[in-house]
């Protein structure tokens, strides 16, 4: 007895170690949630194996204790598979909020537009965690599709929303940050406009102009930072020194030689 | 000449009681001679204010400290006077002079036209001051002993003055309670003894007249220009009928209160003459019934109910209401029936007159200062024509239930039982937007509610559909509500229409465990087969969950579906939910009983 329980053992130490895809599978459906768990871990080490995948998406779609299925999510999440798209999109309308998370997580690295119309939707989701998980994953994603969603999140004030707007607004979002000052938190909209102003791809100068002059307005140590920051990383990009440049190092001047 | 011996006793009683003092309990009531004597000297008189210049004045105490005393003229839309005074009692308006109890110990007389002090008189008999009452030519009040009873000693005291010089005419004293009198043309009318009227006369203090009723204990007296009324659930008629002394056999009616379970309509229709609390101004005048009494019928027109901001004109009759009316933002701190019109005062000063009869606002006005409380001296008041647009019902009580002021969930039960009786077609949509709104009260959800799963019908599901359109999203504040509720009601009506919306909120999130416990009763309710794929996906996924054992109806309810309207294959599915051990127990308990029971019937 015992020696039979100790070759079982051996031999599921085996298969979390040596990628045997359907020992794990049993496991991660087994009862005993650890093994379960660690079962999960290793069919993601085996990315971008389609079997693992497979494993990983059958036993989710069986349904797993929340533990389990936390694991398992994050082990889809290594195979950045649009095969998963539809069973994340189920998860990350999930009930729990930790696996709202996870699916959002696994969608995001996703190269296909229904992974970053999910993480949009997330945007206006109640709970707040979920919303900053989804906000940072569009940032991250420079999903264009995220800029009216993430502005109004910054209208309503969620702080969550400022970077990641920065991060993927266009021509039309950054005159509408503009002209939120002194309607929206003043912090807020000084982290969305640096992360727009220090942009690479964002332009032409004369709009980079306007959002250097509202972050001078703004009152506080942040823009002086981010105007700081944005002499420093802008200074030789062009033959001829950007007006938005020369605007930032004149507020910084003002800024400095105030009492 | 022979004498019957009844008519003998009477006489000798008769002979008896002209000698007896006041509130003696030896004397004969409800005697036929004494109440003819009364009502002969009872006159109708003009419906006008009692003072003497017939001016439609409020008399409006402001709150303590540094308290005045303004009087104001409705028809001059002016003050006529104001002045510091420390008012304890209601004032009583006289013909020349107003009345009212000052500080601690003193009843004060001052001139009606410009509130100077008239004559000062200290209070005699009890500590307790119990109300008072003037005919123009004198003034009667009534105090209590305070504390515990003792034989032999008096229990109450009545006091009759001279109007106009404040000396005392006469003063009694009873040894049983006393409450509140009436007064007109020499005439003092006084609760007596809980059931009983002393008539007294004005000049003399001489008891007159005793009427006592059987069933109906009498709480106040009150003399109107249309005549004198007393009661306490109704009001009786002082008239040749009183003499019967019940309910029956007099001129007697209450009003049919609209239907309220809450008990926020009571039958008050005057003051308690016995409470001393109510001598003053309290919230009983914030709390009560209007009415005019006619001619002929009891009620002239509709009686009003009159709670803080908030006033209902019913049909005394039925207890149907005819129109409701919501003053802005202040309480109404005094408010009294004109015979056309019904005037009110807000705590701020502000004056609106309704016409009593539509409840549409006829004339405004203002007088400075706040107010915490007054006497209304505007009988006759009919201000010229200016009633403004027709008061909606329907649109008054729902803007009451929406009324952000949070004390007065009774009146907003009451509004929404009211809204629910209306027949018009535009009342389910009403108690949709009822129970749809953002601040409702728990148990004004609740009533409308129950109202609108009544009241659904075929008609109404586009209603519905609309309703559970919305979705809950932050970023546009968008919230879907009520969403048991209108699932309640598209599974009683059946629906498919509702099956899409439906299955939205079913996949949602947002949606809360309770309410989504009614998604699935009405999807299951409503028996498509389209909510197969959506009840397998959800079976798979929270099987396991321990958070959905907390409402464990929802995946019951969603087994008991696939088995109804699934195929084989679902049964495969429920074979494996009440198998595998990952499943939590109550749920595979149930899938597994329910194949039982399943395979059991398919055998039989």
């Amino acid at each position: 007895m015992l020696a039979a329980a100790s070759l079982l053992a051996a031999s599921t130490a085996r298969a979390q170690t040596t990628g045997d895809v359907g020992a794990l599978r049993g496991d991660l459906l087994g009862a005993d949630r650890d093994k379960a768990v660690a079962a999960a871990s290793n069919l993601g080490a085996l990315a971008p194996a389609p079997k693992a995948l497979q494993a990983l998406l059958y036993a989710l779609e069986l349904g797993l204790p929340p533990r389990q299925a936390l694991a398992t999510l994050e082990a889809i999440g290594l195979f950045k598979d649009a095969q998963a798209i539809d069973l994340l999109r189920l998860y990350a309308g999930h009930r729990r909020a930790d696996l709202r998370r996870a699916a959002l997580e696994a969608l995001a690295p996703i190269a296909d537009a229904r992974a970053g119309a999910i993480l949009v939707e997330a945007l206006g989701d109640t709970e707040p965690t979920v919303r900053a998980k989804a906000a940072r994953l569009c940032g991250e994603r420079r999903e264009r599709a995220a800029e009216v969603a993430l502005l109004g999140l910054l209208a309503r004030g969620d702080g969550a929303a400022a970077e990641p707007l920065g991060l993927v607004a266009g021509i039309e979002t950054a005159k509408k940050l503009v002209e939120l000052i002194g309607q929206t938190d003043d912090v807020l909209l000084a982290e969305a406009l640096g992360a727009l102003l220090l942009r690479e791809d964002f332009g032409p100068d004369p709009l980079r102009v306007e959002l250097v002059k509202t972050l001078g307005k703004l009152p506080g140590s942040d823009p002086v930072a981010i105007l700081d920051e944005y002499v420093k990383v802008s200074a030789g990009k062009e033959k001829e020194e950007r007006p938005s440049r020369i605007e930032a190092a004149r507020i910084l001047e003002g800024r400095k030689a105030a009492p | 000449m022979r004498r019957s011996f009844p008519r003998l006793v009477a006489l000798i009683v008769l002979l008896g009681c002209a000698r007896m003092p006041a509130f003696s309990p030896h004397r004969a009531d409800n005697v036929d001679a004494d109440l003819a004597a009364v009502l002969a000297r009872v006159k109708a008189a003009p419906s006008r204010p009692a003072n003497a210049a017939a001016a439609p004045l409020i008399f409006a105490v402001s709150p303590s400290p540094d308290a005045t005393l303004t009087a104001y003229d409705l028809a001059a839309r002016r003050a006529v006077f104001s002045v510091k005074a420390d008012i304890r009692s209601r004032v009583i308006v006289g013909r020349g002079a107003i009345f009212a109890r000052e500080g601690e110990r003193e009843f004060v007389a001052r001139d009606v036209a410009a509130g100077k002090v008239i004559w000062r008189h200290a209070i005699e008999g009890g500590a307790t001051f119990l109300g008072a009452a003037s005919d123009g030519d004198g003034v009667t009040y009534v105090t209590e002993e305070s504390g515990p009873r003792v034989a032999g000693r008096d229990v109450a005291t009545i006091v009759g003055l001279d109007a106009a010089s404040g000396k005392r005419r006469w003063k009694i004293g009873a040894h049983s309670r006393l409450g509140a009198p009436a007064a007109r043309e020499g005439l003092v009318f006084v609760p007596f003894a809980s059931q009983s009227i002393a008539v007294l006369d004005g000049r003399s203090g001489e008891e007159l007249a005793r009427l006592r009723n059987e069933d109906e204990a009498i709480t106040f007296v009150l003399s109107a220009p249309e005549g004198v009324f007393y009661g306490s659930r109704g009001v009786f008629r002082l008239d040749a009928r009183s003499i019967g002394g019940r309910r029956d056999a007099a001129s007697y009616a209450s009003a049919k209160l609209p239907s309220d379970p809450m008990g926020l309509v009571r039958g008050l229709y005057h003051f308690d003459g016995y409470n001393a609390a109510q001598a003053g101004y309290t919230a009983y005048d914030r709390n009560r019934l209007l009415w005019h009494a006619g001619k002929g019928a009891p009620f002239d027109g509709p009686v009003v109910l009159h709670s803080y901001r908030f006033f209902f004109g019913f049909d005394p009759a039925s207890g149907d209401v005819k129109w409701a009316y919501s003053f802005p933002r202040h309480d109404v701190m005094a408010s009294e029936h004109t015979g056309t019109h019904i005037v009110m005062l807000s705590s701020e000063g502000e004056i609106v007159a309704l016409d009593a009869r539509s409840g549409a606002e006829a004339w405004s006005g203002k007088l400075d200062g706040r107010v915490a409380g007054a006497t209304l001296d505007v009988r006759g008041f009919s201000p010229p024509e200016r009633i403004t647009a027709q008061v909606d019902l329907r649109e008054t009580l729902i803007g009451i239930v929406w009324d952000p002021d949070r004390r007065f969930e009774a009146i907003k039960l009451f509004c929404v039982g009211e809204l629910a009786r209306l027949t018009h077609p535009n009342v389910t949509d009403d108690l949709i937007k009822v129970v749809t709104f953002e601040k409702i009260d728990r148990k004004v959800y609740e009533k409308a509610g129950a109202a609108l799963l009544e009241r659904v019908s075929a008609a109404d599901v586009p209603l519905l559909v609309r309703e559970l359109a919305i979705r809950t999203d932050y970023v546009s504040g968008a919230r879907a509500r009520a969403v048991d509720l209108l699932a309640r009601a598209s599974g009683k009506l059946a629906t498919t229409d509702a099956v899409e919306p439906l299955l939205a909120h079913f996949r949602d999130h947002e949606t809360a465990l309770l309410a989504l416990r009614e998604v699935v009763k009405a999807l299951d309710a409503i028996g498509s087969k389209t909510v197969l794929g959506p009840f397998r996906e959800f079976l798979l996924t929270y099987r396991t969950d321990p958070d959905l054992a907390q409402e464990p109806d929802v995946l019951r309810r969603v087994c008991d579906a696939l088995l109804r309207l699934g195929i084989a294959h679902d049964r495969q599915l429920l074979r494996f939910v009440a198998e595998d051990p990952q499943t939590a127990p109550y749920l595979r308990n149930y899938a597994g009983e329910l194949l039982r029971k399943a395979a059991l019937h398919s055998s039989l």
